[in-house]
């Protein structure tokens, strides 16, 4: 489950990628719908920072943190609201940003204590 | 309490991984591997992380998917920026062409740029100027001019392409970004160039729409997408059966390795595997001569077992029998020379046990061990078996019991000799480690698997942790420390009952005592003979 995880944020960088070079030629469903499903990759990310802050590095954890949460909720307002976003290209850039720090986070921060065997 | 048992014929080998060195006899231990697997299934089956990343393959897949994801997402985006990018600059150099050519037009014929002002602009000059702003427009494109004042001179057609608050939209955006080349007004997508602006102040402007590009520009980014993330798919697919191909002729060494045994070292060598990449092929020859090295020297080994047991033990008989003799026959002798004597004899007949132990597993390693199967009555035998005993064993109390319904055969396939020489075995270890006046109990009842014969003792037990090694050659019990002992009793039972077709299980819980079930088959389930 968790690789097929990974497997799809892995494809949201260049989805997100694409999107920021085109702007405005997708329709505004398929807009809501890449918004939407990138932010929600963001949650088990947001989760496990949560859960796993004592182990973490003090300063990653709290800069991912953030930039995860100033993410999670824009896209949360632009998938709701749609198109017509100022420079809405830059948003995907960040998206894309988002994803990779998702597959990053995941492969190679140390194993958590409970997953150690 | 669970059983433990220690499997006959070729199970051997499960035991045997940890080394060769005078490996023991059968010894599988069912609860040693189900504990393992549970282990395994935790670290590889539902730990992610050590699939992917724990392991050779993972990590190549990892690699190589990594490697194609970045090279797809770099390839697609420059493509598709580049793509933009002329598309763009395509329309805009032909955008500038027409607004160029429309404006020297317009200056040769005295109409612009001249320095007349806005209030010059009479109503004769507009209509030209609007005439020829609509023989350069088209239902594309459209070219207006911005006089000096904000008013607007559009070109005379029946329908204008670019909506007059397009035309407000453009004007507004470059006043803001002298850069923008591409306006989004009410869903469509406009191409707008400020083409010229004259010293009098007028400004000559052009404006296509991009709809049409754009509309098929998303047609192909839809595909793009779709293509994109199907190829990315197959190559995740590609590469697991490519990784995998790589990596299996490293498992193929793992598992042959793992399944190499002291008995199979001559008999299964590592094949030759010609489809294995170069290097697997050179780490698999030089395995396949290092298993050639250790078979040579695990026979040698054997051999000087086999050889010093057999030339010790007929010296060590004679030294034993002259000490026998000496303290029947002496009546000379004072209590410590009869004491010393007696040590003397003691420690000769545990050398000379030690000898037969050897020498027994010797020969079951080199399969010379002969057996004289035949039909026992298992109840006599353990009825002589607890009278030996008992005659040995004066301080400990030995109870028979058989359980064998007197409708039902007490007969089973076995080598008497091996058997009784079996049974003492367990019933002397039970004593060596139970109290004075302890009972031992022997039980004869019917097995699903079989005969049993039961050894039960009252005794220290034997500690979860060593249960799984018991039978393991030299392997002593932690709480065994205070007797004597050479850790090769119980295998050369597991031995015994392994070359009779029959097997040992051993329950046991500290400070609570030990049962050593001896299993036997029914007569009808093997053939007799020598073995």
């Amino acid at each position: 489950m968790m690789i097929v995880y990974l497997i799809f944020c892995s494809l949201l960088i260049p989805v997100n990628l694409w999107a920021a070079i085109t702007p405005h030629l997708h329709s505004d469903l398929s807009m809501q719908l890449l918004h939407a499903t990138s932010t929600l990759i963001l949650l088990p990310l947001l989760a496990s920072l949560w859960i796993q802050r004592k182990h973490l590095n003090q300063f990653t954890g709290f800069i991912l943190s953030i930039f995860l949460c100033v993410m999670v909720v824009i896209n949360t307002w632009i998938a709701f609201m749609g198109m017509g976003v100022r420079n809405g290209w830059i948003d995907h850039i960040f998206l894309a940003l988002a994803a990779a720090s998702v597959e990053a986070y995941f492969l190679f921060m140390p194993a958590p204590a409970s997953e150690k065997v | 309490m669970r059983c433990l048992r220690a499997k006959p014929q070729n199970s051997r080998q499960q035991d045997e991984r940890k080394g060769f060195i005078l490996p023991g006899p059968a010894a599988k231990i069912e609860v040693s591997k189900a504990s393992t697997l549970g282990t395994n299934f935790v670290a590889s089956g539902s730990n992610w992380r050590s699939k992917l990343l724990g392991s050779l393959e993972g990590q190549l897949q990892l690699a190589a998917y990594t490697a194609v994801l970045i090279g797809f997402t770099g390839a697609t985006t420059t493509g598709l920026w580049l793509s933009n990018r002329n598309q763009i600059r395509n329309g805009e150099a032909e955008l500038q062409a027409n607004a160029e050519h429309m404006s020297n037009n317009l200056v040769a014929q005295n109409q612009l740029g001249k320095g007349h002002s806005a209030k010059n602009w009479s109503p004769t000059i507009q209509a030209e100027v609007s005439r020829e702003l609509r023989d350069h427009s088209s239902v594309r494109t459209t070219l207006w001019i911005e006089l000096a004042d904000g008013r607007l001179v559009l070109p005379t057609l029946g329908h204008i392409a670019i909506p007059m608050q397009m035309m407000r939209a453009t004007m507004q955006a470059h006043n803001k970004d002298q850069n923008t080349r591409l306006i989004n007004v009410q869903g469509q997508d406009y191409l707008t160039l400020l083409s010229r602006s004259y010293p009098s102040g007028e400004k000559l402007w052009s404006s296509a729409k991009a709809t049409d590009a754009g509309r098929i520009q998303n047609e192909f980014l839809g595909w793009m997408i779709l293509i994109g993330v199907g190829s990315m798919l197959l190559s995740l697919v590609t590469i697991t059966v490519m990784v995998r191909r790589i990596v299996r002729p490293l498992l193929q060494l793992s598992e042959r390795s793992a399944a190499l045994t002291a008995d199979t070292l001559n008999q299964d060598p590592i094949p030759e595997m010609t489809a294995a990449p170069k290097e697997v092929r050179q780490l698999a020859r030089t395995y396949a001569e290092l298993m050639e090295r250790l078979a040579l020297s695990w026979n040698d080994q054997r051999r000087f077992v086999s050889a010093v047991s057999h030339e010790l033990r007929t010296p060590l008989t004679i030294v034993q029998g002259y000490l026998q003799r000496t303290i029947k026959r002496s009546k000379g002798l004072s209590d410590d020379e009869r004491r010393g004597l007696k040590t003397a004899e003691e420690e000769s007949i545990r050398m000379r046990m030690l000898l037969d132990d050897l020498l027994d597993l010797s020969r079951g390693d080199s399969g010379q061990l002969q057996l004289n199967q035949e039909l026992v009555d298992l109840g006599r035998l353990v009825d002589k078996v607890a009278d030996l005993s008992k005659s040995n064993l004066t301080d400990r109390r030995i109870e028979v019991r058989n359980n064998i319904p007197n409708d039902e055969t007490s007969e089973a396939l076995a080598d008497p000799g091996r058997l009784q020489q079996v049974l003492l075995d367990l019933i002397d270890n039970a004593a060596k480690y139970s109290a004075q006046n302890s009972l031992i109990r022997l039980l004869l009842q019917p097995h699903p698997d079989g005969i049993a014969i039961d050894v039960k003792d009252e005794g220290i037990g034997i500690p979860a942790s060593d249960l799984p090694h018991i039978f393991k050659r030299f392997h002593r019990a932690k709480n065994s420390s205070g007797s004597s002992g050479s850790g090769l009793g119980l295998s050369v039972v597991a031995l015994l009952m392994s070359a009779m077709g029959g097997e040992v299980r051993v329950q046991s819980k500290e400070e609570e005592g030990s049962c050593f079930s001896v299993i036997l088959p029914k007569p009808s389930t093997t053939s007799s003979g020598k073995s």
